[in-house]
């Protein structure tokens, strides 16, 4: 093995040109053999690429392997350059944007320089590299530059190209790009952060989904950002990796399904195919992550997650251009920055000279972010004073309506118990029998409970109205030995039934029964009430009615001696009829063969 | 009136032991009247009768007794939470809530705080009922009125409105399948009982409720008294619904 090695570095010395190289020197080619290992057999066997050209994937070639990459490069340097380093006591720095991200170096067969390398653990993102060629190493001519970089599988090792340059220049343009990044990664995880904590507040409180929604997946893009600052995670890296795919492709995946939400118009092919992808996702991660394989991720859920946004984007984009809504068309164009990057990001990756270099899509999401944080700070704005105005102005039709009930009441309880107690205040004054007075006190009470019902609040069940008149009734009924059949099924709900519409309702109902009760000699009363479609009943044209309205029919039909034409019966049924017109509900009594009346009250629901 | 009852006394059958009441009332007319009834229907009751809330309060922390008739508006307090108090200690005493009027909601508080029954003082001045209402709710419970069946189902979270696939049958929707929909019930009221609510919110007598049940009249009774027992059992869990509800809303 070691032979093999020396071979190399021989072979590739011969190789190089004499010439030396000016700074910066770019490597982007070198020798690579591969330690491929086998865990089943606990073997490893050694393998000769020959010259390969950077950036060099490990997952490529070796998918679901673990090994170790062996480099070997040569470079020239010019005696005057190298007599400059050493003077300076320095060296040359030597960067590139991936490297590893475990591995050791060493040139001209100095000691081996590790980074990380007996660490157990790697990641998938990598950050750029910068390590020192020290003077004392360095010679005129060529100069061998070994790197052995330990992989595991689905962990991003690899190798970009090699930069080598003045160390003091390369090392600040090193801290530069490092600083971004990690600048970059702080302020958009804390960003989201916030967003999420907003989010999640406003939900906490309006129990409304897509805050929610907003908030799992900001949170998803917070964690995100862990691996810019965790270089070698304490977790295994295939967990690692694999909690990282799911917080991308469940960000992406649980934004696209609120921007569907925000849009009025639905398509319920879209909510299927994020419904599909947030449900299978899990599972296939997972299942990539315990075989090794991360290729379902970069294969299938990473371009699966940018179609996705791409269309979520472009619906958005046109259903708030629609709108001519500002907040809403920042966001869509944000958004849609998102998906370019996004997608100039993934043909890097893809493209040979990719591998690391492209970063693009996290600065958008920064952007897109902030534009997610703004529209939810709108949007519970715009709630809050429209929650604000709707209460005030129901206050004010409260307060109205309660003034309104209020003389209402009075002049109800006036009309009907006052003028009752007068009554048996005069029965009581004229000494009246004691049947009589008994007899006149419980009618003074039970039309005081009557206005006391019309009050109750029902909930639009008028059911239980008619259900409180049997109760009231029932007594009488008994009393006039008059059987009662009762046929109420569930009504509908009434959804303007208020006090003065049960008033109606009683009122007539009241005069019905008691006409019966006084006048019919009836022994037995049918009481039924449905509710049915309007353009159903006989009693109004269907042409004339757009929609199908539903109606509540009750219906009165007793087996008495049917309608007199005495005047006091009309003036009641004038009185019945104004009623039901106040209802917006029409009447109808008639007279029943061979005997009775039937009375027909048809109310309309909405 | 009021006559002394030893404390602690065992509780359960007394065939042979006279039956105990109590009732409080702050009216005079009110107490005298409900004292000569009860002396005509049970003549050999231990009566005692109170004032105020806190002299019944007092009584009704030490003595158990078959029967109280409670008030809810006394001077010194609502009758609830007499109610409470005495449901607390005692669960096989009778509660009965008389009151004026058909005060819905206190009723429905009353029933969820233990009360077994309610009886209308108007109803009283009737050729009825106080002895035959106390004989009902030894029986089973007293007579639901539509609004308070109504008002029962709606704090329980039943929709007292039919489903649009109830509405499609010319049938009488009956809650055959209703606790299904409505997944496992809360409230504990098995799919008849809530059947039997329907019917009584809708003016249903129980005789007539029985009939279109399919059972004897006194198996109604059986489901009004499970359903008083049951509601006040489940109150507390209703009131942890409710707060919950409104922390939400605030």
């Amino acid at each position: 093995m070691k032979r093999l090695r020396w071979l190399h570095v021989i072979w590739s010395l011969l190789a190089c040109a004499a010439l030396a190289q000016p700074l910066p020197i770019v490597l982007s080619a070198g020798q690579l053999s591969v330690t491929v290992s086998h865990p089943q057999d606990r073997e490893s066997d050694l393998r000769e690429l020959g010259r390969q050209s950077l950036p060099w994937k490990w997952d490529t070639h070796f998918p679901r392997q673990s090994g170790v990459m062996h480099f070997t490069f040569n470079f020239q340097l010019e005696q005057t350059l190298v007599e400059q380093i050493k003077g300076d006591g320095k060296g040359l720095g030597l960067s590139s944007i991936l490297m590893g991200n475990r591995y050791r170096y060493r040139v001209n067969g100095a000691p081996w320089q590790q980074v990380g390398w007996d660490e157990p653990n790697t990641q998938y993102r990598t950050a750029p590299r910068w390590q020192l060629l020290a003077a004392q190493h360095l010679q005129p001519g060529a100069n061998i530059l070994e790197l052995d970089i330990r992989a595991e599988p689905a962990s991003h090792a690899g190798l970009s190209r090699i930069e080598i340059s003045d160390a003091s220049a390369s090392l600040a343009a090193h801290d530069r790009t490092s600083n971004q990044r990690m600048g970059l990664a702080l302020m958009s995880g804390t960003l989201s952060a916030l967003i999420c904590m907003m989010s999640l507040a406003i939900w906490w409180k309006s129990r409304e989904k897509s805050f929610l929604i907003v908030s799992i997946a900001q949170a998803c893009f917070a964690l995100w950002q862990i691996d810019f600052f965790v270089d070698y995670p304490p977790v295994p890296t295939w967990v690692f990796n694999a909690v990282r795919s799911v917080l991308y492709v469940y960000f992406a995946g649980l934004m696209c399904w609120v921007s569907v939400l925000l849009i009025s118009r639905p398509a319920p092919w879209l909510n299927r195919a994020i419904k599909i992808y947030l449900w299978t996702a899990l599972p296939t991660l997972l299942a990539g992550a315990i075989l090794r394989d991360y290729r379902i991720f970069e294969l299938f859920w990473a371009p699966a997650s940018v179609l996705l946004v791409a269309v979520s984007v472009m619906r958005f984009t046109l259903a708030s251009w629609k709108k001519s809504d500002g907040t809403m068309r920042v966001n869509a164009l944000l958004t849609g920055v998102v998906v370019i990057f996004g997608l100039y990001d993934l043909i890097v990756a893809f493209s040979p000279a990719g591998f690391g270099e492209a970063n693009l899509v996290n600065y958008s999401f920064l952007l897109s972010n902030f534009a997610v944080g703004m529209m939810l700070a709108r949007r519970y704005w715009n709630m809050q004073s429209r929650l604000l105005k709707l209460g005030y102005q129901k206050n004010l039709e409260v307060k109205q309506a309660t003034m309104l009930e209020r003389q209402r009441l009075i002049q109800d309880i006036h009309d009907s118990v006052g003028s009752q107690l007068v009554g048996l205040l005069s029965l009581v004054n004229a000494s009246a029998p004691q049947n009589v007075l008994r007899t006149h006190t419980f009618e003074v009470l039970d039309e005081l409970r009557m206005a006391l019902d019309a009050i109750e609040n029902v909930d639009g069940d008028l059911a239980v109205v008619l259900a409180s008149m049997r109760h009231r009734l029932q007594p009488r009924l008994d009393a006039a030995n008059i059987r009662l059949i009762w046929d109420v099924e569930a009504l509908p709900r009434f959804a303007q039934l208020g006090p003065q519409h049960i008033q109606h309702i009683q009122r007539i109902l009241l005069e019905i029964f008691t006409n019966i009760i006084q006048h019919a000699k009836a022994t037995q009363v049918l009481f039924t009430a449905r509710s049915e479609s309007s353009n159903l009943s006989e009693s109004s044209a269907p042409e004339l009615t757009p929609a199908p309205s539903r109606m509540i029919r009750i219906s009165i039909d007793d087996d008495g001696v049917g309608m007199s034409d005495s005047s006091t019966r009309g003036r009641g049924l004038d009185n019945m009829q104004r009623r039901a017109a106040m209802l917006g509900a029409t009447l109808a009594v008639t007279a029943r063969k061979p005997r009775g009346t039937a009375a027909q009250l048809h109310i309309p629901v909405n | 009136m009021l006559q002394k009852t030893q404390p602690g006394q065992s509780i359960g059958i007394r065939r042979n032991q006279p039956m105990k009441i109590a009732f409080v009332d702050d009216s005079p007319q009110m107490r005298q009247m409900i004292a000569s009834v009860l002396a005509l229907g049970f003549p050999d009751a231990q009566v005692t009768s109170f004032e105020t809330l806190a002299g019944a309060s007092a009584f009704a922390r030490e003595n158990e007794q078959d029967i109280w008739l409670i008030d809810l508006g006394l001077p010194d307090g609502s009758g609830v939470d007499l109610i409470r108090q005495v449901r607390e200690k005692f669960a096989r005493t009778h509660l009965l809530v008389i009151t004026v009027f058909t005060d819905a909601d206190n009723i429905v508080t009353s029933i969820q705080a233990g009360a077994n029954g309610y009886l209308l003082k108007e109803d009283m001045q009737r050729d009825l009922p106080l002895v035959s209402t106390i004989e009902a709710i030894r029986r089973g419970g007293t007579p639901l009125s539509p609004l308070i069946a109504s008002r029962l189902l709606a704090r329980m979270q039943i929709p007292a409105l039919p489903t649009a696939a109830q509405q499609k049958t010319s049938q009488p929707p009956l809650a055959s399948g209703l606790s299904q929909e409505s997944g496992a019930p809360e409230h504990g009221l098995t799919p008849r009982e809530v059947e039997l609510l329907l019917l009584l919110g809708r003016g249903y007598t129980y005789l007539e409720a029985a009939g279109l049940m399919g059972v004897e009249i006194g198996t109604v009774q059986t489901f009004v008294k499970r359903i008083y027992t049951k509601l006040a059992v489940n109150s507390r869990t209703q009131a942890v619904f409710e707060a919950r509800a409104m922390g939400v809303m605030l």
